[in-house]
């Protein structure tokens, strides 16, 4: 293998690449990053056995070839060589020589074949999706995932292909979120995955450095999305996940609409005289306007007031405040719709400028 | 890759498995259960190739030559996984558990299912025992289990209870002598330590490897010295230098055949050296003999609780009491 390469082309994949090896690994190879000349393509492949990255760029090929070498130290010394450069990479001995300008040096190797790549063969389905209007369904949603939880297919987000387009849903338990991107045209078959939490962290990640269009297949045991530069491929999370339909509150019947950024901010002053660890806030909703209050066990107390657009019967309700902060940092646009309807029954948060996504809140008692 | 052949005495369990295997009914969890020595981890290794294999209809062996066959060469397949103690421990943690239920709660990477060897099983403490009940029970689609286990009692009932149980025996000493002497070059230790090994092939070579005969040797000369008056500390000073563990297994195996011959009882393993066993044993009480071998094997416990005891202490001790015994 010989090739040669400019520094920012090969510089940007490899630290996308290079995010997801862990640093500490036991198998050694786990820290290495494959690479593989084909044509007129530079491959690079990182993984950590859950979530496999790749990433291609052009190079000038001199000759073919494969091999594995230690990801972080190849990164370090492309990103320590000065702008502009050119750097080539030539293997042997089983030694890979980078060369750029007057520095040298020699990374050990380990074979390719040692590499646990993803075998994917089969795809169910496949979607393409504008990658930004992808991103930010992730973006709206990922915050409620559940973190180690033993209901292990809370750890991660339900990614459902429909003919309506692709839905996204993430809960703890406590709260969910869901939102749907409309496409023109669906799949046929209804198709849901479960993706690992780290798998959805690394594909935010990958599409914040991305620009166009993604291409998400689904198979019987991963998930793949590819960008232009960059793939993806996550292996998937082997369970049942709740029905969310069940879970969203259709009876609501009483409704208040807000101002998102007042209401949060009332909220999150509240909130710092909640119980640390319940976190427990009351809301006294009555007649145009919405009082929260706080207390905690060194019985020091808040109260606020809010002005909202609410006329009905009145209604004491208590939140976990963390999740109606969370949900309401998320959601778009100016105004936020809550929709309750007694004390034990949850809160659904809308946003009237984005139907398409939802929140749902347990409330709690106080 | 021809793989080495099956071994005899594995025949009747291998078509067993893979008449499961057939059936599309192997076990989601096997306990393999018998004595060491007996290659229960080869057996175990042997069918997981062979699952994992990308290329496996059909055939006995793994291919070997498949990406997945390189893999598992490389130790990097990654839809095994394998639970042993790790370095300094002799427990398999809570922890490692842990990190495998998650593994095992994601699906395969390269599609052929997901394999678990949890090896030596007794080692599992109870509380990554318990942790491993409920993946254990019902594992995800696809993933296995494979436990191995020497003394399948030490296991906790609930995780026996869960497995489906494959027993290895020795084979007959006839069938055990004829496949060690196709082997290697026969040698005529091989039947007494075969004997002494409890008719497990497999213990003979390894005993050979660490040179069991010569240190039973020492430990003979240890014991007539102590017997005629010698110093325990200076007989001591002699056998330090081995393996504490060895040592004191030798000791409890020579001891067993001292009882043996007390009684009378003609089923003595360390056939070779009875002459010098026979007066050892003479008018000495078989109450002083089960004394010393509780010490040794609360000295081979507390070696194994990975206490660190100092050795040079510890062989004092049992030399004291030994030539209290012989005394």
């Amino acid at each position: 293998m010989k090739i040669s390469i400019n520094r920012e082309t090969l510089l940007k994949p490899l630290q996308q690449v290079a995010g997801v090896v862990e640093r500490r690994q036991t198998l050694p190879v786990l820290s290495n990053v494959l690479m593989r000349v084909k044509g007129n393509q530079l491959s690079m492949t990182g993984t950590d056995l859950e979530v496999e990255m790749q990433g291609n760029v052009e190079a000038n090929i001199e000759d073919t070839g494969e091999i594995t070498v230690p990801a972080r130290k190849l990164m370090d010394i492309v990103r320590q060589l000065p702008d502009g450069s050119d750097v080539s990479f030539s293997l042997n001995e089983q030694r890979l020589q980078i060369v750029s300008g007057r520095f040298k040096s020699n990374l050990s190797t380990l074979p390719a074949s040692d590499f646990p790549t993803v075998d994917t063969s089969e795809v169910e389905s496949t979607v393409k999706v504008p990658g930004t209007a992808f991103k930010q369904l992730l973006d709206r949603t990922a915050f409620a995932m559940a973190q180690q939880d033993v209901r292990y297919f809370l750890n991660g987000m339900l990614i459902e292909l429909s003919g309506d387009g692709v839905r996204v849903v993430a809960t703890d338990g406590h709260r969910l979120a869901t939102s749907v991107l409309s496409m023109g045209q669906g799949v046929s078959e209804v198709n849901q995955v479960i993706i690992p939490r780290k798998g959805i962290l690394e594909l935010q990640r990958m599409l914040s450095e991305e620009e166009g269009d993604v291409e998400i297949s689904l198979g019987s045991n991963h998930m793949r999305a590819q960008a232009s530069q960059m793939t993806l491929t996550t292996k998937l999370v082997d369970g049942k996940f709740p029905d969310y339909n069940r879970v969203i509150p259709k009876n609501g019947n009483k409704v208040i609409s807000a101002e998102r950024e007042v209401l949060r901010q009332a909220l999150s002053r509240t909130a710092i005289l909640s119980n640390e660890k319940f976190r427990g806030i009351r809301l006294n909703i009555s007649d145009e306007q919405i009082q929260l209050s706080a207390n905690n066990p060194e019985r020091e107390e808040a109260e606020e007031l809010v002005s909202v657009e609410y006329s009905g019967a009145d209604l004491e309700i208590g939140f976990n405040v963390g999740y109606l902060l969370d949900a309401l940092g998320v959601a778009e646009g100016k105004n936020v719709k809550v929709t309750l309807n007694d004390a034990n029954s949850p809160a659904l948060i809308e946003s009237p400028d984005n139907e398409q996504t939802v929140y749902v809140v347990m409330p709690m008692k106080l | 890759m021809a793989a080495s052949a099956l071994l005899p005495w594995h025949v009747e369990h291998w078509q067993r498995i893979q008449a499961q295997v057939a059936a599309n009914r192997l076990p989601h969890a096997l306990l393999f259960a018998g004595p060491t020595g007996l290659g229960k981890r080869l057996f175990a290794n042997r069918l997981m190739d062979l699952r994992l294999c990308a290329d496996n209809d059909g055939s006995v062996d793994a291919c070997g030559v498949c990406a997945n066959c390189l893999l598992r060469k490389a130790e990097t397949h990654p839809d095994r996984f394998e639970l042993m103690p790790e370095d300094g421990s002799d427990q398999i943690k809570i922890d490692q558990v842990r990190t495998m239920v998650d593994w095992a709660y994601q699906t395969a990477q390269r599609g052929k299912g997901k394999y678990v060897l949890i090896a030596p099983a007794e080692v599992l403490n109870i509380q990554s025992a318990n942790a491993l009940l409920k993946c254990l029970e019902e594992p995800p689609s696809g993933t296995h289990f494979v436990l191995i286990a020497d003394t399948p009692g030490q296991l906790i009932p609930t995780i026996r209870s869960r497995c489906s149980t494959m027993f290895f025996r020795p084979p007959p000493t006839d069938a055990a002598m004829s496949w060690l002497e196709s082997q290697t070059e026969y040698q005529p230790e091989h039947e007494v330590l075969l004997k002494i090994a409890g008719g497990a092939p497999l213990a003979v070579e390894a005993m050979i490897n660490a040179g069991y005969l010569e240190t039973r040797a020492c430990v003979l000369n240890l014991f007539s010295v102590l017997r005629d008056g010698g110093s325990p500390v200076s007989a001591a000073s002699v056998v330090v230098k081995q393996m504490p563990e060895t040592v004191i297994g030798i000791m409890v195996s020579l001891i067993l055949d001292l009882v043996r011959l007390v009684r009378g009882d003609i089923e003595i393993r360390h056939v070779d050296v009875t002459s010098d066993l026979a007066p050892l044993s003479r008018g000495i009480p078989e109450a002083q003999w089960f004394l010393l071998l509780d010490y040794l094997i609360e000295c081979r416990a507390l070696l194994a609780s990975g206490a660190n005891p100092n050795a040079q202490l510890m062989m004092e001790g049992i030399c004291t009491r030994t030539a209290e015994a012989l005394a």
